[in-house]
């Protein structure tokens, strides 16, 4: 029996080591510090304990053991329900929403953290029965492969981000060539020429063409900025919610934002760094619907 | 995201002749500036957003 003892501690420290690496609280302020970090932690430890043991109970072999923890291991489809429960009920009181398929990816990205957590640990106990040291040397090259793939691709990978010219026809706001939204009020017209930041966004392709037009992606854009940047909104105030929208003949997208401070390359900045949701990326250039030489039919 | 429904709940004006029917209420104003100003009212009191019709017409509307 002692003899899997070691490997399963290397199993389990690898394995809680690589949730360690991939719960980052940031600027997003989640998972809340410090709560949701013990919630996440100990789960990571479950999720590896769960990975390490599972080894030796194959090389036993001791198949109810086998069946029970894989049982166990269906639990953690828990972790995303639980995510996007938390997530959509907070998302209700924020001033500029997160959207549903923002928080679906957040919510995903617990769950399958959880699974590469439990196969680290899995990996690195059973190369640890085999020689400790080699166990212990690929446990750092599992932390290694998953820490490079915590992050998945961002916004300047698939769009060009250019300003766009705030500017008003009669009561007609526009960003650039862009209709956006009827102000009616003088007042209103006049803040927003003073402080909004107009946002165009070229899509690289074909394929980012429809990835950006999402609206859960769009969404997060716009999230992502009021989150980062600040927002000059409040509850009541519908002439200063950040939009966006499309232009439908080429499939570009102008934003408004109004920004705490009113600066594009900050705007930018953030906006390069939005992350591409699974759930927004569509490849039509690879589906056959009869497109020949370039011409359409 | 947001439903798609907007509703109108009321309309400023300075050309009363010019708006037929009813669903909202109607509110009469003499100039550009005090229709300015009314809008501007309603609009903080409901929390909706103003907006403009033609010279000479506000809506507020609620989404």
């Amino acid at each position: 029996m002692s003899t899997y003892l070691y490997p399963v501690i290397i199993g389990i420290a690898f394995g809680t080591l690589a949730r360690f690496l991939l719960l980052r609280t940031d600027f997003r302020q989640y998972p809340t510090y410090p709560q949701g970090r013990i919630i996440h932690l100990s789960f990571g430890f479950i999720a590896a304990f769960i990975g390490a043991v599972f080894v030796p109970s194959i090389l036993e072999p001791d198949w109810t053991a086998v069946t029970f923890l894989g049982l166990a291991a269906t639990q953690f489809r828990e972790v995303r329900n639980m995510e996007r429960e938390t997530l959509q009920k907070v998302d209700d009181f924020e001033l500029v929403k997160r959207g549903s398929p923002f928080i679906e990816g957040m919510a995903q990205a617990f769950e399958s953290r959880n699974y590469l957590v439990m196969f680290t640990a899995l990996i690195s106990t059973l190369l640890s029965v085999y020689h400790l040291l080699l166990g212990a040397a690929v446990g750092f090259i599992m932390l290694f492969i998953v820490k490079k793939n915590r992050s998945g691709k961002t916004l300047k990978t698939i769009a060009d981000i250019q300003e766009g010219e705030i500017r008003f026809e009669g009561p007609n706001l526009y960003v650039s060539d862009i209709h956006i939204k009827n102000v009616g009020l003088e007042e209103s017209k006049q803040l927003i020429l003073e402080r909004a930041v107009g946002v165009i966004i070229v899509p690289k392709n074909e394929n980012s063409a429809v990835t950006i037009s999402n609206l859960g992606q769009r969404q997060a854009m716009l999230h992502q900025v009021a989150n980062i940047l600040g927002a000059f909104l409040d509850e009541g105030e519908p002439d200063f919610i950040p939009l966006s929208k499309r232009k439908m003949e080429d499939g570009r997208l102008g934003l408004f934002l109004m920004p705490a401070e009113r600066d594009f390359h900050q705007v930018k900045t953030v906006l390069e760094e939005v992350p591409v949701l699974d759930s927004a990326i569509r490849l039509p250039n690879e589906a056959n619907k009869g497109k020949q030489g370039g011409h359409d039919e | 995201m947001s439903e798609q429904n907007a509703n109108i709940i009321a309309i400023v004006t300075t050309k009363v002749e010019s708006i037929r029917g009813g669903g909202a209420p109607v509110f009469i104003r003499e100039t550009r500036e005090e229709l300015q100003a009314a809008s501007k009212n309603l609009e903080k009191i409901l929390d909706a957003a103003a907006h403009e019709l033609d010279e000479s017409t506000m809506l507020i509307v609620t989404r």
